[in-house]
C-alpha cells in the first residue's frame, strides 16, 4: 500500500508541475488559454469501428482518459 | 449518460490498453454502451494529448493519466482538468456542470 501511495505522489508532482495555471489555488476545471483545435485521432473501438474527431463534429465532446489501473 | 445527449454531447473515453483488455473490463462493469477507444499499442494519441505517464518510475508508466478535456462543436479544446493522482475522479455531476459552465455545449 505505502508504495502505492508514494507512486501516486509522484505521479501527483508530474502532473502538477505540468498543469501549473496562475487560478490553481481553485483547483477545477481549467479553461484552456488559449483555445486550440484539438489533435485529430483515429482509434479503434470495441467493435472495431475507428472512431474519429471529425465524427463528433457538431457535438460537444468529453473526451476522458484512463486506464483499467 | 443521457444528460449529456441531453446537452448533444458524446463521452468518448481514451485508454492504452489493449483492446481485449478493455472489451473485458466493459463487460465486466456493464459499460458497453459507451464509446471506448484503444490508444493500444502506440500511445500516439496519449502522446498528442499530452495526457501519458511518462514518469518511468511509475506503475502505470506509459498508461493515461486520468485527464478530462472538453471540446466544443467545432473540435476546440474549451476545457481540461488532469486530475493530480488517477485515483481521484471527477464525479458525473461535476462533470456536467463543467461541461455546462464551460459554454461548449
Amino acid at each position: 500500500m505505502r508504495s502505492v501511495v508514494a507512486a501516486a505522489a509522484v505521479v501527483a508532482l508530474v502532473v502538477t508541475a505540468a498543469v501549473a495555471a496562475p487560478d490553481f489555488a481553485a483547483l477545477k476545471v481549467q479553461p484552456y488559454e488559449p483555445p486550440k483545435a484539438a489533435p485529430e485521432f483515429a482509434l479503434p473501438d470495441l467493435d472495431g469501428k475507428t472512431v474519429r474527431l471529425e465524427d463528433f463534429r457538431g457535438k460537444t465532446l468529453l473526451l476522458f482518459f484512463w486506464a483499467t489501473w | 449518460m443521457p444528460q449529456f445527449e441531453a446537452m448533444n454531447a458524446q463521452v468518448v473515453g481514451v485508454s492504452a490498453d489493449a483492446p481485449g483488455t478493455l472489451g473485458a473490463f466493459a463487460k465486466e462493469n456493464n459499460i458497453s454502451k459507451q464509446v471506448l477507444a484503444a490508444d493500444w499499442p502506440r500511445r500516439e494519441m496519449l502522446q498528442k494529448y499530452d495526457a501519458m505517464v511518462t514518469d518511468e518510475k511509475s506503475p502505470i508508466y506509459r498508461y493515461a493519466k486520468r485527464a478530462y478535456f472538453i471540446l466544443d462543436k467545432n473540435g476546440t479544446v474549451k476545457y481540461i482538468k488532469v486530475m493530480d493522482s488517477p485515483l481521484n475522479i471527477l464525479s458525473a455531476e461535476e462533470v456536467i456542470k463543467a461541461v455546462k459552465e464551460s459554454g461548449a455545449a
